[in-house]
């Protein structure tokens, strides 16, 4: 009986020893990870804070010019380059309309120019339609 | 009770009792002490096994789910970021190494210095030698490495060389806003400009410090004033775009400027900030506060006429026009055609009270405000006389800071009312001040329109966005005399007028005259033409539409009547 006791005690408390061993050592190795990732949560910070110097420096509207003007053919906008969208004249291709055999007004998207042979583009609209119903007949059809 | 009775009453005993009794009361005693401390005992573990167990098993109400890192550490630079509106970064901290010796360690002073030398070329060897033979701890070699040669120092191998990590202040944008932003030393501590002004906010470090400006403005109004600059060869030139609503600066340059990264280098000169820190006398630019106020106090109307036929003789010189008309001028001709003696007639109508009281409304008279510490004070003449009045309301006398200027400008075309001018983000307009009545500020939108249109300023015409400004030249003072090819030319505008978002004002310091001006340096030909191209490229940024002409509503805000002037009859 004392014996059982004492060895049960034994065995209790070098079960608990290793546990908290494990524990301790295990806390340990985790707090020595957080450290870690928090100094590369800095690194990264620092970096991100360059970065951020640096597309401030690459932004720099002297070079952004300098830069348009090696590689693109753009120059500063005059002032009768700018209108609104309310001073296109009205037959412009954007406010034309026509009405498809649904009796909807669609508005024509300006396509190039058709070639001999091509369908004439209302009818290319049209061809577009597959298995239309006949309700054509009905709504009044194309106007 | 004597003593010794008090100290066998302190040991429990009774020296009257016989010796069994004596005995069994000390053994009474020795058990009762025994239980007393037992029991104390017992409280203090059963409250320490509470304790025990209420911390580690029980929960407690507001404890956390995951364990909160203790040092989560935050990138914190030593100063705060600055930014512009838009939040384009112009001015952060960035992190160097900077090279010093333990001057203990240092085995052969002379051949370390000669070492470092093939390294670090720029170093001066005899300062080198007496520092690494200094034998003291801490001793600065160089500040601020590039990464190159702090790699080829170090591989150098010299004992008692270490670096130490440093923040030093960088500017991305370089010169292009030195004077708003100022700069810092090598300690980065702020000297100069917003660095100066915000330097405790900065060190603080709550979030980047938020400007005014905006960095594409900033660039077209830089780009434009320096174009013009170069031009007409001046020698200084100031540059300002203000929202007139706000008081908020928008782009601010001070030309020529300095590398803020090297302010040492730069020749006082280039580190004055004109903007803010040089007071001019601006010229016609004042005969826009002169006809305010005479609005503004109703002792002129628009069909008010002087008479502008001969020059004005005052206190032992005459007042003279440089356009001069000869004859007798409306309200409206006075400004377009820029007349110093109709200016002074009208400023002798409110006279010098009125006239003071309005230009220390629009804080003509005090220091300007912005969060700046380079500002100037105006010169003020004490005694005001009347010889001031007169020669104020022209724009001579009282020296400004273009600052004020563009304060007042805005004050006069944003309905009258003023507000601080700032160089901070604001959100919505601030609190102001009345000055002006929205009648007057109407009449002068016109007016100004007018100049553009018919008077001095033809050459600032941008088709579209409807600029009205004045022009100013003044010749400059130096030594208490004016010298007559020595000139500010400025020119003020707003845009547009129908509707006024935008004040931009140029600034020339002695421009000279080219053969595409015929020689002329005044401000209609040069600063004039500058303007209307700074408000060409910034308006689309700005987002200001174009509009047209021919609009019936801008027609009607903008319609004034520039009728020619008749000498009035005695009788009238």
């Amino acid at each position: 009986m004392t014996r059982a006791v004492t060895i049960i005690g034994l065995v209790l408390t070098i079960l608990i020893g290793t546990g908290t061993y494990w524990v301790s050592h295990e806390v340990e190795r985790l707090e020595k990870q957080y450290a870690q990732i928090q100094s590369e949560i800095l690194a990264e910070q620092e970096s991100i804070h360059v970065l951020q110097a640096e597309w401030s420096y690459l932004n720099n509207p002297e070079r952004i010019e300098r830069l348009s003007q090696q590689y693109l053919s753009l120059a500063q906008i005059e002032v009768p380059q700018m209108a609104r969208i309310d001073d296109l004249p009205e037959d412009a291709d954007l406010h034309q309309y026509r009405i498809d055999k649904f009796g909807e007004a669609v508005a024509f998207m300006p396509i190039p120019r058709a070639r001999p042979g091509d369908l004439m583009y209302d009818e290319a609209a049209d061809a577009m339609i597959i298995d239309a119903p006949s309700v054509a007949a009905e709504v009044g059809g194309a106007q | 009770m004597s003593f010794t009775r008090f100290s066998y009453w302190l040991r429990g005993d009774r020296p009257e009792l016989g010796p069994d009794q004596r005995e069994r009361l000390a053994l009474e005693t020795a058990r009762n002490r025994i239980f007393i401390t037992g029991a104390m005992f017992i409280i203090g573990f059963c409250w320490i096994t509470y304790g025990l167990v209420d911390a580690s098993v029980l929960r407690q109400g507001n404890e956390p789910a995951v364990a909160s890192g203790t040092d989560t550490r935050e990138l914190k630079t030593e100063r705060a970021d600055i930014v512009d509106r838009n939040g384009m970064l112009l001015a952060t901290d960035l992190p160097t190494n900077s090279l010093y010796a333990d001057a203990r360690v240092v085995k052969d002073p002379v051949g370390s210095a000669d070492l470092l030398l093939t390294a670090l070329p720029g170093l001066d060897r005899d300062t080198l030698i007496r520092n690494l033979s200094s034998r003291k701890a801490f001793v600065w070699l160089r500040r601020n490495l590039t990464p190159e040669q702090q790699y080829e120092v170090n591989s150098l191998g010299i004992p008692g060389l270490n670096f130490q990590r440093e923040e030093r202040r960088i500017y991305p944008h370089g010169r292009l806003f030195s004077h708003v932003l100022g700069f810092t030393d090598i300690d980065n501590n702020g000297i100069a400009g917003a660095e100066r002004e915000f330097d405790n906010e900065l060190r603080i470090n709550n979030g980047p410090l938020e400007l005014s400006l905006d960095t594409r403005v900033q660039y077209a109004l830089e780009e434009e004033v320096a174009t013009a600059m170069e031009t007409y060869s001046a020698v200084g030139a100031a540059g300002l775009v203000m929202d007139v609503y706000t008081g908020e600066v928008v782009a601010m340059t001070s030309l020529p400027n300095f590398d803020p990264h090297r302010p040492g280098q730069a020749p006082a000169d280039a580190r004055f900030n004109r903007s803010t820190l040089g007071v001019y006398e601006m010229g016609s630019v004042f005969k826009l506060f002169n006809t305010a106020i005479a609005l503004e106090t109703g002792t002129s109307t628009l069909n008010s006429v002087y008479d502008a036929s001969e020059p004005l003789p005052v206190a032992g010189f005459k007042i003279r026009d440089y356009h001069a008309e000869n004859r007798w001028l409306t309200l409206p001709e006075i400004l377009v055609h820029s007349s110093n003696i109709g200016s002074a007639r009208m400023a002798m109508a409110f006279g010098g009270e009125n006239q003071r009281k309005y230009l220390k409304k629009l804080g003509m008279l005090d220091k300007p405000q912005i969060e700046l510490p380079e500002v100037g004070g105006p010169l003020v003449p004490s005694p005001w006389r009347e010889i001031n009045t007169m020669t104020i309301s022209f724009g001579h006398g009282l020296a400004v800071t273009p600052l004020q200027v563009v304060s007042g400008i805005s004050t006069i075309v944003n309905g009258g009312i003023r507000r601080p001018a700032t160089i901070l983000k604001q959100d919505g307009a601030p609190a102001g001040e009345r000055v002006f009545s929205q009648k007057t500020s109407e009449l002068l939108r016109r007016l100004m329109r007018l100049v553009v249109t018919e008077g001095s300023g033809k050459k600032a015409e941008v088709a579209g966005y409807f600029l009205g400004g004045k022009t100013g030249t003044s010749e400059k003072l130096v030594n208490g005399r004016y010298v007559k090819n020595a000139r500010m030319s400025t020119f003020v505008a707003a845009f547009p007028m129908q509707d006024p978002k935008y004040v931009v004002l140029v600034t020339l310091d002695e421009p000279k005259g080219t053969k595409e001006t015929y020689g002329f340096a005044t401000a209609g030909w040069v600063s004039a033409p500058a303007v209307g191209k700074v408000v060409t490229r910034i308006a689309p940024l700005l987002g200001i539409e174009p509009a047209n002409a021919k609009a019936p509503e801008i027609e009607q805000a903008l319609q004034i009547e520039l009728r020619k002037g008749e000498r009035k009859l005695a009788s009238f």
